[in-house]
């Protein structure tokens, strides 16, 4: 009885012991988070606003739209000469 | 390079997109226009260049674009330095409206690098808008610095293998670090070769260099005598006579009436601490007296007030050069010095500080050839050269050209590298380097200009 009553003790202490180490760890990785690159994030002078523009992207991520829609741009011939 | 086709410039690939940060933004926030179907009302005050505003990156990236907004890259200020002092103030208007038809699209805004490619090889997205760090060499920098460090990095003089650098795989940015590139934290300079010296080979090859390397041919000549790419360059383009004009439709166009593949060492027309050599390699500018008559009369008057033949730092590093053969190669040799009978009459006056009255006389006891003089002593260093040891120009000629133009590396080429390399920052999405495209680069209005 005694002996059930130890492992029951040393249970819940092991128990008590991996949550807070548990704890810890989750805390340590949202703080490696705050401490991403920052050239990775927004500056805080630019305003993050929701993603509104979903228009533009439907036509420009839709290759067969945008080869029968793209032109080529008239350019004159180059009348250039030599090793530029 | 490869032309784009009209739908490549504006297509935006969806997955890689969607990983860049940028895709974050809403694209009228950068681009204007109205984020709409219908593709007229869309485009509606449409801004394709948003760069061109500092604003567009600087509000993101203040460490970088500011700086880079007074960059040569940015300002194109080497050229009014060398233009302004061979004109007079009352010509600088003309030359602007010179620089503003046939250099302006050399200007770069962050976009022309990091997600398009420059306004002057007919812009268009790199990658589906996806914005490259390490801008792909082929599609940014050597698609502007064409027909001279293009052509001389990638051996397509003919004949003359590509610098030992490009055979490692190295591309631009390896040695131009992009602090410099983009001015940060450098001191305000009007030319190129005028600030501090950047980069140096001393970077990279620390202790290789000058006295004390323990190199013998070093050890003799050092740094007070010889630069770096005295003995370690080789034949290079020379441009004259380029002029510039409008065609009758207003398209602006150049005319170079001849270039050649040579190498002279003239005296160093910048000798100072940062640049002590008294022989450097000289190449002459691409220009005259009247490269801008069409926008009028006698625009560069005091042509004379500078050298016409230049510093220059060309881009084909071999270990081995016709210089490095012996030391008769170079004294006693008036062949490879700039002597005043490779002057141009004209141009004596203003290359006085530039011409070497005559080569270095043979030392005594110089005659033998100094076999494996040029090579690194044990200690310095087994990654001095790279895998190069076979690509001097003689080497090269005396090869069957096919299979070993690229040195000892045969696999080097271009088109073996853009096969073998599945990095596509090496080499941009296409390889474009290949012989066939340079020529058809090399049509290009606004290539480099290197004075």
């Amino acid at each position: 009885m005694r002996y059930r009553l130890l492992s029951a003790g040393l249970l819940m202490v092991s128990g008590v012991a991996l949550t807070v180490v548990g704890l810890a760890v989750t805390a340590a990785s949202g703080n490696a988070q705050d401490t991403n690159p920052v050239s990775e994030q927004p500056s805080p002078a630019f305003e993050v606003v929701p993603f509104t523009d979903q228009a533009c992207l439907d036509c420009h991520t839709d290759q067969a739209k945008v080869q029968t829609l793209a032109i080529e741009e008239e350019k004159p011939d180059s009348l250039s000469e030599g090793p530029g | 390079m490869a032309p784009m086709e009209p739908w490549q410039r504006v297509w935006i690939d969806a997955e890689q997109y969607a990983q860049d940060i940028h895709s974050r933004i809403n694209c009228t926030s950068c681009h204007q226009g109205t984020a709409v179907a219908d593709m007229d009302s869309a485009h509606q005050g449409m801004n394709p260049n948003p760069a061109e505003d500092p604003e567009t990156c600087g509000t993101c990236h203040p460490d970088v674009v500011p700086a880079n907004a007074n960059s040569l890259h940015t300002t194109l200020r080497g050229y009014d330095t060398t233009l302004y002092e061979r004109s007079t103030p009352e010509n600088h208007s003309a030359i602007e409206e010179m620089e503003a038809n046939h250099c302006a699209s050399c200007h770069t805004t962050c976009g022309d690098c990091h997600v398009s490619q420059p306004g002057n090889v007919g812009s268009g997205l790199l990658e589906g808008h996806v914005f490259k760090s390490t801008p792909p060499m082929s599609q940014t920098c050597t698609a502007c610095h064409g027909s001279r460090v293009k052509n001389e990095y990638f051996g397509l003089n003919e004949g003359i293998p590509g610098d030992v650098h490009f055979r490692e795989r190295m591309a631009c940015s390896d040695c131009h670090t992009a602090d410099e590139i983009h001015g940060v934290a450098q001191p305000a300079t009007d030319h190129r070769y005028t600030g501090d010296q950047m980069p140096t080979c001393e970077s990279c090859h620390e202790g290789q260099v000058g006295v004390g390397s323990g190199i013998e041919q070093h050890e003799i000549h050092g740094t007070e005598i010889l630069s770096c790419q005295a003995c370690h360059s080789t034949t290079y383009t020379n441009c004259v006579n380029c002029h510039v004009e409008k065609a009758d439709n207003g398209t602006p166009f150049y005319t170079i009436e001849s270039s050649s593949l040579e190498f002279y060492l003239g005296r160093n027309p910048l000798r100072g601490s940062d640049r002590p050599y008294r022989y450097v390699p000289v190449r002459h500018v691409p220009a005259d007296a009247n490269s801008f008559s069409f926008y009028g009369e006698n625009l560069l008057s005091n042509f004379g007030n500078r050298p016409t033949w230049v510093y220059t730092t060309p881009h084909n590093i071999q270990r081995n050069t016709p210089q490095t053969e012996t030391c008769a190669s170079c004294h006693g040799n008036d062949e490879i010095f700039l002597t005043a009978d490779k002057v141009a009459t004209s141009e004596l006056a203003a290359n006085a500080d530039v011409i070497v009255d005559h080569a270095p006389p043979l030392p005594e006891g110089g005659e033998a050839p100094p076999a494996e003089s040029a090579t690194p002593s044990e200690d310095s260093g087994d990654g001095f050269w790279g895998s190069d040891s076979a690509a001097t120009p003689e080497a090269t000629a005396a090869k069957d050209s096919s299979d070993d133009f690229w040195g000892s590396d045969s696999a080097a080429t271009p088109e073996a590298t853009a096969a073998k390399d599945s990095s596509d920052d090496f080499w941009g999405s296409d390889s474009a380097a290949t012989p066939e495209a340079t020529a058809e680069a090399n049509k290009s209005d606004n290539a480099f200009w290197s004075n």
